[in-house]
């Protein structure tokens, strides 16, 4: 039961990260909504394999690594976009276009 | 039973945090709500019998990666333009959940031949070795410094 549990709290947040992916203009909520992703991923992955057996080791390390370098990339992104003048309104990055 | 009490909580806590962090003005508000539900997320792990886990989550999350966010996000001023839009966001949500949890439960996935965790406090405090502990204790020291110093950092005339 209890593995039911993890497995539906995961999906919530899965949901809610992509959902805040697709509905935000604001870069630095649509980063935390990848890292919401992403620890759902950690979580609902950590539950079947804790569950049904196997080893969990390498996928989490590659999703930790995954979720620095991602922190990594966007907040130099970020501080790239607030140094242009532009904000964090993800709406006006069309305007770097070509 | 403990544990499904636990698990439920937690469930209740992660959406509320969830909301709160989207419904933030303050780019720094939402980063704190963003460290509690890493934290949450650790004390899954913890109800998951997998306590190496749990501390290693705990330091790369909150210990790491928090702390970094929480040093980039201080000196942002806040957004002039409304960031998220609540009601589609609310409703996606609900969507997508239906989505990907009702053919799951619906058609027995999660079947019952599973492990039995055996959860309770005394083997939750049979976790928090000498050893482990000396990382929960690197943890709180990584955030709390950097929480400190983004208080001083935004105290007015501080550092002048």
């Amino acid at each position: 039961m209890i593995v039911l549990y993890m497995i539906i709290i995961g999906f919530a947040i899965l949901a809610a990260g992509i959902s805040g992916i697709a509905t935000s203009k604001n870069f630095l909520v649509i980063m935390f909504s990848i890292e919401l992703i992403i620890i759902a991923a950690s979580l609902i992955g950590l539950t079947l394999y804790s569950s049904y057996g196997g080893d969990i080791i390498l996928l989490l390390i590659s999703i930790w690594s995954i979720a620095s370098v991602e922190l990594i990339a966007a907040i130099a992104l970020y501080r790239y976009l607030v140094k242009s003048g532009n904000g964090l309104d993800v709406s006006k990055l069309s305007k770097y276009k070509g | 039973m403990f544990d499904l009490i636990i698990s439920f909580l937690i469930g209740i806590i992660d959406i509320f945090l969830i909301v709160a962090m989207f419904n933030s003005k303050e780019m720094m508000h939402a980063a704190l709500f963003l460290a509690i539900i890493f934290f949450m997320n650790a004390i899954t792990f913890l109800v998951l019998n997998q306590q190496l886990l749990a501390v290693i989550q705990l330091m790369i999350m909150v210990g790491g990666i928090a702390t970094y966010i929480f040093v980039s996000v201080a000196p942002i001023k806040k957004p002039s333009f409304n960031g998220t839009n609540m009601p589609a966001l609310a409703l996606l949500s609900i969507l997508i959940f239906i989505a990907i949890a009702y053919p799951l439960v619906q058609k027995g996935y999660i079947s019952s031949n599973t492990i039995n965790y055996s959860f309770d406090v005394t083997s939750m405090l049979n976790y928090v070795t000498f050893n482990v502990s000396i990382f929960y204790v690197i943890v709180i020291m990584l955030f709390t410094s950097a929480l400190g110093a983004i208080i001083i950092m935004k105290m007015p005339g501080l550092l002048e």
